[in-house]
């Protein structure tokens, strides 16, 4: 099992302690986190994870978005993530060497591999690191697979809606024309009975 | 007109692929070595990371069908016939995964009945 890395899009700097840094690079669909090989207390790895959390979940969208809004929002963020990727892949390293790496998949297939003794506390903590960030990462996926549903079900909504509207005004048109005798209103009541007649022959198509 | 139709056929191919993994749910903890490996992208010339995963064994492995059917595996044995110590931390990662994973699962379905419901509204 192979896996490429595609071009780096983020790195951010989850913290510092002494001359060591904690890293994560977000690069097409994978997450890469960079440890150093230290010895990690209980109150250092609370603070990694807590940076991680911050991070990923000061993008989360209100609900009460219009569906132009929830459209400029998913293809705004894509930062950390593509909008839809096949799978999501969480890399650890200590001093460049893979100790643990994740596959999520679209389905929800979990491939979770180790190259470590997790029993011991140094890649306890380290473990743990890793399983908040792709707890943390799936929680953006699930947030954007809810969003895309509500955009489908806000444009089916819009438009039934135009269909609606379009039927009222050709209505409207079409009487208020009768009634005045103009024969431009009767003309102008034709484009919105067509945009309806254009949506109800592309539903029955499909 | 052709290219058209190759859009359609490799989307029928990706939603076939889909149906048939979302019949069951995998999660599988493994061990092993991990080595990483330098290419050179002919695309444009830049170097990218291939991480190559070598497993050496499967330290859990559940598989969750859509019918509620539940298969645990968990290797109690080496191959030659010696009892092999439980990893009791690498148990609990996977436990972790399975539950991320019914998650996940449970997202996928959902939002696809619901997204079926609304083209159902819609033709309707």
């Amino acid at each position: 099992m192979t896996s490429i890395t595609g071009e780096t899009t983020d790195i951010i700097q989850l913290g510092v302690e002494g001359s060591h840094i904690f890293r994560l690079t977000f690069q097409g669909n994978q997450a890469i986190l960079d440890l150093p090989d230290i010895r990690l207390s209980n109150s250092m790895c609370d603070r990694i994870i807590a940076k991680i959390e911050e991070l990923l979940q000061e993008e989360s969208s209100p609900r009460s978005m219009s569906l132009s809004e929830r459209l400029n929002y998913v293809l705004e963020n894509r930062k950390y993530s593509p909008v839809f990727p096949s799978e999501v892949e969480v890399i650890t390293r200590v001093n460049d060497t893979v100790i643990s790496l994740t596959i999520c998949d679209l389905t929800g297939d979990i491939r979770f591999h180790s190259t470590g003794n997790l029993s011991s506390s140094d890649h306890g903590f380290n473990s743990k690191i890793h399983q908040a960030t792709i707890r943390l990462l799936m929680k953006k996926w699930r947030d954007k697979i809810t969003q895309t549903r509500d955009i489908i079900s806000s444009l089916v909504k819009t438009i039934n809606r135009i269909q609606i509207y379009s039927s009222i005004i050709g209505s409207a048109s079409f009487l208020s024309g009768i009634i005045t005798d103009t024969p431009s209103y009767l003309i102008l009541s034709l484009i919105p009975f067509l945009a309806t007649g254009i949506l109800v022959m592309v539903k029955r198509t499909i | 007109m052709s290219a058209l139709t190759g859009v359609v056929k490799k989307v029928g191919k990706v939603l076939d692929d889909m149906a048939t993994d979302l019949y069951e749910l995998s999660v599988v903890t493994t061990t092993g070595s991990v080595t990483t490996i330098e290419i050179d992208d002919k695309k444009d010339g830049t170097k990218k990371q291939v991480f190559d995963v070598q497993e050496t064994g499967i330290s859990a492995k559940t598989v969750i069908q859509i019918d509620g059917d539940i298969i645990v595996k968990i290797p109690v044995k080496n191959s030659e016939g010696e009892p092999i110590e439980i990893d009791e931390r690498m148990l609990q990662l996977h436990e972790e995964n399975v539950q991320m994973a019914m998650e996940n699962w449970k997202t996928i379905i959902t939002t696809l009945v619901s997204v079926v419901k609304d083209l159902q509204d819609f033709l309707i």
